[in-house]
């Protein structure tokens, strides 16, 4: 039922959040891989693309994910959470209790890709 | 709908439409062609329509009917197909449906018509009236006879002219910006397509809201059957007619039983019981109708073999493995009673197992069996800490979730201030007006949800080793049970559309839900298709409209997919008076027919039937394997 309610918030956002927010939006390139890990498994889940294809993609992008990663570990020593949070909740919306549950799944799950280095694809 | 002004015009006196209402299986299809037949002897020219998915008409006129009207001994009938209805309207109406949508939203043409092949939630209740209109105006019929689905859903189906005046309103929001922008730009704002949609739709919402509270032109006949249970749920209806200013006018009080001749230990109990509900039924209502209980004629048919099996037929309905057990089946024929017993035997058996027994159907009445007041909120049962049970309550779901929806969109809308302000003063319109239309199939969605929450969560552990439904009387069953496989069309087409705007306006939040959404609805329909897991139980009577109903639900589930563990025959003649032993020849001979294929479940009449627990656990163990 949780999940119904941030469908239609978030349908109703989509639909009319539309173009005013999206053109501010700066993307650094952390978003912008974690949008084309979302797309791939969308096109997954639309049949566009084989699981093969997916898990090409997945792994290009955790790779990229891990340099990045790599990249800031050497310029800051500890990243605070709350720094990845602020990535996670920009493509959520904050003041809502589902969406700081939603951020965090995001922050754990980037944490996942980013420690462990990898992630079962969703089955079909 | 263009020629119901001069279809009008040209009939004098009016058209009439009376709809026969009344919980499933009390004979509302037997009385409506039993009406339409009468009204035929005094020269009326007679329309008869089911509106009920599951329609029976066909059987009950002896002649295979569809959506084309068709004379039939001296009566046009006809069994509306919503679907159809919808296609048929949205094809009328594309030109002025994609103006709405591309002055509304953001979307171009190609998504417009890919969203508007999906098929709708609900739309027998939306449809329903607009085609029986239409129906109704295509030939100058004096009186439309109404054969509804049974009371939820007719109650949303008449509630639903005031849904299509919404609709219209929303589209008038979506226009409004376009309209303020062609003025602004000088000129004169000329009616489009939209427009003309828009004007069409309200029309329609307000002449039908007008019709069906004119006693004139509609008359409401309430059928129901001398049992405790249905004048609850008929004091229940007529409230909630009320409420809407819509007035019943006859109620018929169908198969009442003679007395027998000397005793019989099940007609002597009911006919006394009989006569203390119709004695209530007077008090409460006036312009009562008793029609007594038609005998069938007389058969000569083999003594039913008896077979003793050790086994409880739950061993065979309800093996070990199964997690999802759904009692189906025609209304009236006592899936309630069915599903709660099961609950209960299961209950007992399995002490630890964490069991829910889920109602999906609009009109509920397991609280009346259990004799408990249940709600929406899951509540255990007394002496049976494991099983837990639920009304599912879709309006009260909704209403509880606007509140959250109006917010986040006020919110969304004060963070836009900055931006165009025009925008946002049309479109907080159209959103706010959106989610004030509770839209149909609410019923289906949310009986959905809370089957497959409770087995396949989105995340954590399933809350129920087992769920055990209640569902509406057939023909909304089977719509409750083609929601997972449309939302995950929903869900496709909406992913496909994101990809398409990604550039544009990222993927958001919406994505992972989606995809979230999609990944439990796969899950959910392999449950539903693996016959380890699923058990649908088909609840019938022993008598011929209810088997060829029952073989139609068979057909429709066995084309989903969904495995049956067997047809349950419900409330088998045990008497001892003439009557009981013709009766019980004439099931011998329908159950033999009935369902060839599958185990059946004979469970034994009670008079009165079960009510509370004590009395649905000692019944559930009579019940015997054929
Ligand atoms: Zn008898």
């Amino acid at each position: 039922m949780i999940l119904i309610d941030s469908l239609i918030i978030g349908g109703i956002k989509f639909c009319f959040d539309k173009i005013a927010t999206a053109v501010d939006k700066e993307m650094n390139d952390d978003t912008a891989l974690r949008e084309e890990l979302m797309a791939a498994q969308m096109r997954l889940e639309l049949g566009e693309i084989t699981e093969q294809e997916f898990r090409e993609v997945e792994d290009q992008v955790l790779a990229q994910l891990r340099e990045i990663r790599e990249r800031q570990m050497a310029t800051q020593e500890d990243v605070e959470e709350g720094e990845l949070r602020i990535t996670g909740a920009e493509v959520t919306f904050e003041g809502d209790e589902t969406g700081h549950a939603r951020a965090e799944d995001i922050v754990e799950h980037a944490e996942d890709i980013v420690e462990h280095g990898e992630r079962r694809p969703r089955r079909r | 709908m263009v020629n119901a002004g001069r279809a009008a015009a040209r009939q004098t006196p009016p058209q009439q439409f009376i709809f026969f209402g009344g919980k499933g299986g009390v004979g509302k299809t037997t009385c409506s062609v039993a009406a339409a037949r009468e009204l035929t002897k005094s020269r009326q020219r007679v329309l008869i329509v089911s509106t009920d998915p599951a329609h029976s008409l066909g059987d009950a006129l002896k002649h295979k009917l569809s959506s084309k009207v068709k004379r039939v001994a001296g009566l046009d009938a006809v069994e509306l197909d919503a679907d159809g209805a919808l296609t048929r309207w949205i094809a009328r109406h594309k030109r002025g449906l994609e103006t709405i949508a591309e002055h509304g939203t953001y979307l171009d043409s190609d998504d417009i018509a890919q969203l508007l092949r999906l098929s709708l939630p609900g739309v027998d209740e939306l449809m329903g009236l607009v085609e029986l209109r239409r129906l109704a105006s295509s030939k100058p019929y004096t009186r439309v006879v109404v054969d509804t689905a049974p009371t939820g859903h007719t109650l949303r189906l008449l509630a639903m002219p005031e849904t299509l005046s919404r609709i219209a309103e929303i589209f008038n929001d979506m226009q409004a910006k376009h309209r303020f922008l062609a003025e602004s730009l000088g000129g004169t704002y000329r009616a489009d397509s939209g427009d003309a949609v828009i004007s069409e739709l309200a029309m329609e919402g307000r002449e039908l809201f007008d019709t069906l509270r004119d006693s004139e032109r509609a008359r409401f006949h309430w059928v129901l059957l001398p049992e405790a249970l249905p004048l609850e749920e008929t004091r229940d209806a007529v409230a909630a007619l009320h409420e809407e200013a819509i007035a019943i006018s006859d109620f018929i009080v169908n198969r009442v039983r003679a007395a027998p001749r000397g005793h019989c230990s099940k007609c002597s109990p009911k006919v006394r019981a009989e006569a203390e509900v119709l004695r209530q039924v007077r008090k409460d209502f006036s312009s009562v109708r008793v029609i007594p209980e038609l005998l069938p004629a007389p058969v000569r048919s083999a003594a039913p073999k008896r077979r003793a099996t050790p086994r409880h037929p739950l061993e065979v309905i309800a093996p070990e493995t199964c997690r999802l057990l759904m009692f189906a089946g025609k209304g009236g024929v006592g899936k309630t009673t069915c599903a709660a017993s099961a609950a209960l035997l299961l209950a007992e058996r399995h002490k630890r197992r964490k069991i829910l027994l889920l109602s999906t159907d609009p009109a509920h009445s397991l609280s009346d069996a259990l004799d408990l007041k249940l709600s929406d909120e899951e509540r255990a049962l007394p002496g049976f800490p494991a099983l837990r049970t639920r009304e599912v309550d879709a309006a009260a779901l909704f209403r509880a979730r606007r509140e959250r929806y109006i917010d986040a969109i006020d919110e969304l809308f004060d963070s836009l201030q900055g931006g165009s302000n025009l925008d946002a003063t049309y479109d907080r319109a159209v959103a706010r007006d959106l989610i004030d239309l509770s839209p149909p199939g609410l019923d289906e969605i949310f009986g959905i949800l809370s089957i497959s929450d409770a087995l396949v969560p989105g995340a954590g552990a399933p809350t129920a080793d087992q769920v055990i439904v209640d569902t509406a009387p057939t023909g909304h069953a089977l719509r409750l049970l083609e929601m997972p496989g449309k939302a995950l069309e929903w869900v496709h087409t909406l992913l496909a559309i994101l990809l398409k705007y990604r550039k544009v306006t990222g993927l958001g939040r919406l994505a992972p839900d989606l995809l979230e959404l999609a990944r439990q609805m796969r899950q959910f329909l392999d449950l539903l298709r693996d016959p380890q897991q699923t058990c649908l139980v088909a609840v019938t009577r022993a008598a011929e409209l209810p088997r060829l109903e029952t073989a139609r639900l068979l057909q429709s589930v066995a084309r989903m997919k969904i495995p049956v563990s067997g047809v349950l025959v419900n409330a088998v003649a045990s008497g001892e008076c003439a009557r009981c032993r013709r009766v019980a020849a004439m099931e011998e001979r329908e159950i033999r027919a009935l369902a060839p294929g599958h185990a059946k479940v004979l469970a034994p009449e009670a008079a009165p039937p079960p009510r509370g627990i004590k009395e649905l656990l000692h019944w559930g163990k009579t019940w015997e394997i054929r």
